[in-house]
């Protein structure tokens, strides 16, 4: 190993490391950060559509509300809670708060039962008042 | 200076009060986006299936269409602020970079006119 200073293991070894639940969850919080520039850039174009007028809203408003263009605002739903929640346990950290294992490992239950409650009340909402 | 500047490099990681800066506007628009993010879902959720004359009536609302348009703005601000980390984390080779960057930046003040354009517009259109 110390002959080739070129070709050193580097760690982690992502090859040979067991995933866990932080290192998952610390991976999602970037996936669903660029993700989620998609589901703007939909939400960007559905106000944009609007402001042409009728004609070009009820177009876009048929795509988006098409099966596939439900399970991809369903999809963004999820990342932006789950980004939320993430996010807000980042800024405790931030401020010094939740370090520790314990609490790390405690705090990342707390960010995915949070996550699928607020997917749950949000999916609640939007049919209770459709 | 001790961290001073490389000439023409973008990104942030390279300099060293500009990278507290960086970190502390990050915060700044991640702390924004806590409010912002459950006013506007709320409203998007009721609206998202309606036809055309209710969203618009919704969005013509001045605080809807003030909540919806900060959101929109500063998700794209702290999209970029956040895109910025993670290319200068796997974006190496300098050039390649840059250009990244660049273009991640004109991309945003593009959207950002396209966005400030369809609000001024849903606010004065006439029903
Ligand atoms: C809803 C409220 C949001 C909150 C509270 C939030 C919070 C955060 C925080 C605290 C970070 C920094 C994490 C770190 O220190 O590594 C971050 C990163 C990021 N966010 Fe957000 N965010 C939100 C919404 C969004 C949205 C809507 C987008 C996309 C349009 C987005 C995209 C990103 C990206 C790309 C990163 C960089 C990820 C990384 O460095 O690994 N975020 N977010």
């Amino acid at each position: 190993m110390t002959q080739d200073p070129q070709n050193r293991p580097l760690s982690p070894h992502l090859t040979i490391y067991r995933p866990q639940l932080n290192s998952v969850l610390s991976i999602m919080h970037r996936i669903t950060g660029i993700v989620l520039f998609f589901g703007l850039l939909l939400l960007i174009f559905w106000f944009f559509s609007m402001s042409v007028g009728q004609a070009s809203f009820d177009l876009f408003s048929g795509l988006i509300n098409s099966l596939i263009g439900r399970l991809i605002l369903l999809g963004s739903l999820c990342a932006l809670w789950y980004h939320f929640f993430s996010g807000v346990r980042h800024l405790f950290w931030d401020v010094g708060i939740g370090f520790g294992l314990e609490w790390v490992q405690r705090s990342s239950y707390a960010v995915l039962l949070a996550t699928i409650s607020l997917i749950i009340l949000t999916l609640l909402i939007g049919v209770f008042t459709g | 200076m001790m961290f001073g500047s490389v000439k023409g490099l973008r990104g942030q990681s390279h300099k060293g009060v500009e990278s507290t800066n960086h970190w502390i506007s990050q915060r700044f628009t991640s702390i924004l986006l806590v409010p912002l993010s459950i006013l506007f879902v709320v409203n998007f959720v009721r609206v998202f299936d309606k036809p055309f004359i209710e969203v618009l009536k919704t969005f013509q609302h001045p605080v809807n269409n003030l909540v919806a348009l900060l959101f929109i703005l500063i998700s794209l601000w702290h999209y970029r602020q956040g895109i910025e980390v993670v290319i200068e984390d796997y974006v190496h080779d300098l050039r390649i970079r840059n250009l990244t960057l660049r273009l991640i930046g004109i991309m945003c003040w593009f959207l950002v006119i396209v966005v400030i354009f369809s609000f001024v517009s849903i606010y004065r259109m006439e029903i």
